[in-house]
């Protein structure tokens, strides 16, 4: 059934994100080459105002993108979960925890896509201006690749930077799924009121932030200066003597505050679920 | 038999406000059922627990002995007081959607009628008129061969054409182990079709009887006695 | 939908009574093969568990009969057709002759405004 949700709801997104995505890549392109004929010095004022234009547009664009990547993800859980069109998803032979995954999974793979383009597209503007400025970009690569080399001869082992990397896509994954669930959370309490949901689930929204602001604050607080931080802050001054020492601390960094985000997802997940199993009420 | 449906001291607040108040029923397969009562009296709320839409301040509800989950939705169709069909979607991706989430679901016998009141598949609901998508949605409800129907208002605000159209539909899908709720105040419109009635008013149960036994013990129609037990 | 039915009655038992006119009358005439219930329920535009109590009762009465394999039939047994139709005259000429009396008439009257009724038709 999950799968079937996911299909569906590719189905129900891809016809607005594809194309948004498509015209970001346009913009991208269209940037790239306005750059280059500026550089020629080839055409008039008009000319060079619309190209200007163009990369202006492609930094608009790009934030356009982000933009309706989030619109899209909460008004598919509003409209499609808690609208008119609720009364057809919740009578659905599945059970509530597949719809808000089917929702999860697909708002997360639209917030990649939609990330994984402005990446490759400012890696290509990137290597367009270094070009632009005489680079030889095979050079680029070549230093680079010295850098990683140089990494190694301190002792960083290859081992360590790939778990770096997958650190990083795993905290892309759960930092995403948190953002999508901040948001469902906050939908899945505001719908609980009769009337005035949408101005609840807002006063949700800011009260859930508030309160996990609030509690990381202190539990932060209360850590400071006891002995287990004590602990920790010393071997983390030990750690950033030596080179592959930073790298562990980065892998250690990264993975708790991951672990926090992880816990912080859960508790909304459970929020979520649980207004939207025992305490639903479509208007 | 076993009961499709059976309620048990089932009671739904909205905050002070008591919607159904310990209610008691049962309904046996084989039977198209009216659910009649003023605007307000907790037929669309009894119809949404059903559904699981709303979930009970006390009693329970079962359905064919279950409490609604999954198993109970598969074998529900329903159709609501509201429009669930999205502007965006097509008939023909529509008919996708219910092939894909309910095996019960006949997309011939769909097609066959989309056909028969010249709703073209490819049209988007979106561009469809009120009534249009009515009808689509009643036509996408009854194309699935459940256990039991719950509709709520299926004539509420139709033309003529459509009512009959909408009668004709339920009498024709008939099956002896499937049973039909329909939630209504336009008694005269459906009490033919009926076999038994269950009058409502603020949330209890007023009357559960069969229409012949109504007719042959009142001497009088079940809207003129329902008028009767209505009156203010 | 084109049938209308009585409101004060249930609708069983006057499909009893339009199907043992129809077979009485020979607009279903003996060996006619019945629709199925479903499409009778529809054509009337009534709840198909009331056809089937309707027609029970004239397979009771043995008006109809059932095959299992192809449908229901009107009875082919003249003698039990013949028999519903002295039963319907007889309920219609009582109906009457009760109109009649609470209108003030007598016997000799109204055996004598049928003759010259007969008399006005030939």
């Amino acid at each position: 059934m999950l799968g079937q949700l996911i299909k569906h709801e590719f189905r129900a997104t891809a016809r607005r994100m594809l194309p948004a995505l498509g015209v970001l890549a346009l913009l991208g392109l269209l940037a790239n080459l306005s750059f280059r004929i500026l550089d020629s010095g080839f055409g008039g004022t008009p000319l060079r105002i619309l190209l200007v234009l163009f990369i202006i547009a492609f930094f608009i664009g790009m934030i356009v993108a982000w933009v309706m990547a989030l619109v899209m993800m909460i008004s598919r859980f509003y409209r499609n979960l808690l609208g008119d069109e609720g009364y057809l998803m919740f009578t659905l032979p599945t059970n509530t925890h597949a719809l808000i995954w089917s929702k999860l999974i697909v708002s997360t793979v639209w917030f990649i896509a939609t990330a994984l383009l402005i990446f490759l597209l400012m890696m290509l503007t990137g290597a367009n201006l270094a070009r632009m400025n005489g680079e030889d970009l095979a050079g680029i690569f070549h230093s680079m690749g010295e850098g990683l080399e140089f990494l190694r001869t301190l002792g960083v082992t290859n081992g360590s930077l790939i778990l770096l990397g997958l650190e990083f896509v795993a905290a892309v994954v759960v930092t995403s799924l948190t953002t999508c669930l901040q948001f469902y959370a906050a939908m899945g309490l505001g719908q609980m009121s009769d009337n005035h949901k949408g101005l609840w689930s807002v006063l949700a929204f800011v009260g859930l932030s508030f309160a996990f602001q609030f509690l990381g604050t202190t539990v932060f607080a209360g850590l400071t200066g006891t002995d287990t931080m004590n602990v920790v802050i010393a071997n983390l001054e030990e750690l950033m003597q030596t080179a592959p020492g930073i790298v562990r601390a980065i892998n250690a960094g990264i993975g708790s505050t991951m672990l926090l985000e992880l816990i912080h997802g859960v508790i909304l997940y459970l929020i979520t679920s649980l207004t939207l199993s025992k305490k639903l009420n479509l208007a | 038999m076993s009961a499709i449906l059976e309620c048990r001291g089932l009671t739904k607040n909205f905050g002070r406000v008591c919607a159904l108040d310990a209610v008691d029923l049962s309904i046996e397969p084989g039977r198209v059922v009216g659910l009649l009562g003023p605007n307000g009296s907790g037929k669309t709320t009894l119809i949404k627990l059903a559904n699981g839409l709303l979930t009970p301040s006390a009693g329970e509800l079962l359905i064919a002995g279950e409490k609604p989950g999954p198993a109970s939705k598969a074998i529900i169709s329903y159709l609501p007081d509201r429009n669930f069909l999205p502007d965006w979607m097509s008939a023909r991706q529509m008919l996708d959607f219910f092939e894909d989430f309910y095996p019960d679901f006949r997309r011939d016998k769909a097609t066959e009628m989309l056909g028969r009141l010249g709703i073209e598949e490819t049209i988007r609901f979106g561009q469809m008129s009120k009534g249009t998508k009515e009808k689509a949605q009643l036509i996408l409800v009854m194309s699935r061969e459940a256990g039991l129907y719950l509709l709520d208002e299926p004539i509420g605000g139709v033309d003529p054409a459509t009512r009959d159209f909408i009668l004709d539909t339920i009498i024709r899908n008939y099956n002896p182990s499937a049973s039909v709720v329909i939630s209504t105040h336009l008694i005269a419109d459906v009490e033919n079709v009926l076999d038994e009635v269950i009058f409502i008013n603020s949330g209890r149960i007023v009357v559960h009887s069969s229409v012949d036994e109504i007719r042959e013990a009142q001497g009088k129609s079940v809207d003129a006695y329902f008028r009767e037990v209505f009156k203010c | 939908m084109s049938q209308t039915f009585r409101s004060d009655l249930p609708i069983y038992t006057q499909l009893i009574e339009l199907w043992q006119r129809d077979i009485a009358s020979g607009t279903l005439p003996p060996g006619a093969r019945l629709p199925s219930v479903r499409d009778l329920a529809a054509e009337l535009g009534v709840n198909p568990n009331t056809v089937q109590r309707a027609l029970t009762e004239l397979e009771r009465a043995g008006l109809i009969y059932t095959q299992r394999t192809s449908g229901r039939f009107v009875t082919e047994d003249a003698a039990v057709i013949a028999r519903c139709k002295e039963a319907l005259g007889e309920g219609l000429i009582r109906d009457f002759l009760a109109a009649m009396k609470l209108l003030g008439y007598q016997k000799q009257d109204i055996l004598s405004l049928l003759r010259e009724e007969k008399e006005e038709e030939s």
